[in-house]
């Protein structure tokens, strides 16, 4: 207790530093910005930064992050309510009822339902990250190679559970993406593997390039194939203080969805997308007027927003205190503590305090931006989206092409860029999810380095992974998953729970 | 005949992944356990991704139909053309002269959209991404060809 009371006063004045608080500012405002546009999102945004983030001590190039995240959460509210087009994947769901209280005239309290239960969420999973992620931390140190090879096989199976779509397709993306991450180098007898004589793979495929292209372009190449007519309900956000009944319907969601996003977030795989997902379907079983919903239900508003923007800042315990990232965002996260010499881990509460508890309390300050950023300012972000498709397919096309090449400083990321792009729009066209993928090559390289430890210290012996109690209990929840996913009854609960 | 293309093509292509790697793994060392060569673990995964493969394969040829969505080729190929022009251009020309390559190639990718107005655009955010990037971020990109 009294080490979360220091450790916050710590962070607070860190975040509080004059560069922490203009860097966060920009963050959030970039994060709204790109949230309220469509067909970009936070991780062509934080790749694109990846090279600022050189110069930028660790803690401020984090609070700048991690604001671009949670304040895309924000902003993909927006265009889902006025344009029922979903700023953000994590604000699809919202479209339903946001949209509806659109048509029915009560934009502008949708909208503030939206921004105030986004700040209460993000206030509850800034308290769970300050008071779970130090404990968690100390029980990862204890853990051995051996735990942690158990513990990311244990996360990747977990994921196939919140994909959507075919378990088997999943399971084979994530296997695909552990091929792309083992590219490259080989990390101890340094032989190269996988580069097909392409000096630009030596150090594997890099980051920027492969989730650009995944998640860019190909999202642009699909986009363009379907019409995008967009109903503008500009004019119409009529009052923006939500009437005494909104309330009363909505404080219970706000709740709910916040310990919902705040629990989801911390999986693998999870984060914001399923969150908002998950939250929804709460919400409309716990609800004795489930038929509102689809007609403008401001808990249909205010249960998704909340637990996105909630799960957006859990996401951060894995990282913070396993290092390991538990989505793409993460991962890119990762990146910019690799670039600054800082290995994420169970250690970072205790060597980097600055670092772990100075982005803790940028997120409530962070918030409280947004805060002001959303509501007196909503009518600058609606005129935005007056902005045709025809100019801003364009502009993310030459900023991903400019973010592949200043990361590298080589042309070949731009060719590698283009590469995944194609195979991207492949994958979309043969119905496989993209996510996974980038999530088994992220972990790939950490998992390949986790078990080569065990097996070293083992003297090859597999029986490693079973005789460490921690490990033998990660390795039978995997075992159990994987027999669930297989079991029709609880196949088909999951299909129809995604239909839904 | 297969009814569910997206499976039969997507197995066929994770099949065609997972040979490729076999054949680029097979003259690198595989070790032991207790010494991993560089093909250990990136072959364990290989075989994974063919047996994986084989089940999608499988599924499409036994599934329930399925037709691929149909691929438009003409914005598929002027977005990646766009992406190649600015590669090409870049380090040739210089970055403004890539961007406006880029816009121009990608406002193919729509019928009507090949204008004045995507010209203006062009130069604009030319201008724009030169000042950013080479001068506000000091990123070392050439400006003049």
């Amino acid at each position: 207790m009294e080490q979360v009371f220091d450790g916050l006063l710590l962070g607070a004045g860190v975040a509080l530093q004059p560069t922490n608080l203009l860097y966060c500012f920009l963050g959030v405002l970039l994060g709204t910005l790109v949230g309220v546009l469509p067909g970009i999102g936070p991780v062509p945004t934080i790749a694109l930064l990846l090279p600022v983030t050189y110069g930028l001590p660790p803690s401020t190039a984090l609070i700048t992050a991690a604001g671009i995240y949670y304040g895309a959460q924000y902003g993909g509210s927006t265009t889902s309510i006025l344009c029922n087009l979903p700023g953000e994947a994590s604000s699809l769901i919202t479209c339903i009822d946001g949209h509806g209280m659109a048509r029915k005239g009560e934009a502008g309290a949708a909208l503030a339902i939206a921004a105030v239960g986004s700040f209460v969420a993000g206030t509850a999973a800034t308290v769970a990250i300050a008071f779970v992620g130090p404990p968690l931390a100390k029980v990862a140190s204890a853990f051995s190679a051996a735990d942690y090879f158990s513990l990311i096989l244990l996360g990747l199976i977990g994921s196939v559970v919140l994909a959507r779509g075919s378990v088997v397709k999943a399971i084979a993306m994530i296997v695909l993406g552990a091929l792309f991450g083992m590219v490259g180098a080989d990390p101890t007898s340094v032989q190269e593997r996988l580069t097909f004589g392409i000096p630009a793979l030596q150090d594997g495929i890099g980051f920027v390039p492969i989730a650009m292209g995944l998640f860019g372009i190909a999202e642009i190449m699909v986009n363009i194939e379907r019409a995008t007519g967009r109903t503008m309900l500009g004019a119409t956000i009529g009052r923006l203080w939500p009437s005494r009944e909104h309330w009363r319907r909505s404080w219970r969601a706000i709740l709910r969805g916040s310990g919902i996003g705040t629990v989801l977030g911390v999986l693998p795989g999870g984060g914001a997308v399923l969150a908002s997902f998950a939250a929804y379907l709460a919400e409309k079983r716990v609800s004795r007027t489930p038929e509102r919903f689809g007609t403008g239900a401001v808990e249909g508003v205010a249960a998704p927003e909340s637990a996105n923007n909630a799960a957006a800042q859990s996401s951060f315990i894995p990282l913070l205190t396993l290092g390991i990232p538990a989505n793409p965002v993460m991962a890119l996260m990762l990146a910019i503590l690799l670039i600054q010499n800082i290995v994420p881990g169970p250690a970072l509460v205790t060597t980097r305090p600055d670092v772990f508890w100075g982005v803790i309390a940028s997120m409530w300050v962070g918030n409280l931006m947004l805060l002001v950023l959303n509501l007196p300012l909503i009518g600058l972000w609606v005129r935005l989206l007056g902005v045709p498709y025809r100019y801003l397919f364009p502009a993310i096309l030459v900023f991903c092409c400019i973010g592949a090449y200043s990361t590298g400083g080589n042309v070949a990321e731009i060719w590698i860029m283009l590469a995944f792009a194609a195979f991207g729009y492949a994958l979309l066209k043969l119905k496989f999810e993209p996510a996974p993928m980038l999530l088994g090559y992220v972990l790939a390289p950490l998992m390949e380095e986790h078990f080569r430890r065990a097996l070293g210290l083992s003297h090859g012996d597999f029986s490693v992974f079973v005789t460490s109690p921690i490990s033998a209990v990660f390795l039978a929840l995997c075992a159990a998953l994987i027999a669930a996913l297989a079991w029709p009854a609880w196949r088909r609960r999951r299909e129809t729970a995604f239909r839904e | 005949m297969a009814r569910n293309r997206t499976d039969l093509f997507g197995g066929l292509l994770l099949l065609a992944i997972a040979a490729v790697g076999f054949l680029f793994l097979a003259p690198l060392p595989f070790g032991s356990a207790a010494r991993p060569g560089a093909a250990f673990l990136p072959t364990i995964v290989c075989a994974l991704l063919g047996a994986l493969g084989l089940l999608v394969t499988l599924r499409g040829v036994l599934g329930l139909p399925d037709a691929i969505e149909r691929i438009h080729l003409r914005p598929a190929a002027c977005i990646l053309g766009a992406i190649a022009v600015f590669a090409l251009l870049l380090e040739r020309a210089g970055l403004p002269a890539a961007v406006a390559g880029a816009v121009m190639t990608a406002a193919g990718a729509r019928p009507g959209l090949l204008d004045w107005r995507s010209a203006a655009f062009a130069a604009l955010l030319a201008a724009g991404c030169t000042a950013a990037f080479r001068y506000g971020l000091n990123i070392p990109f050439r400006v003049l060809p």
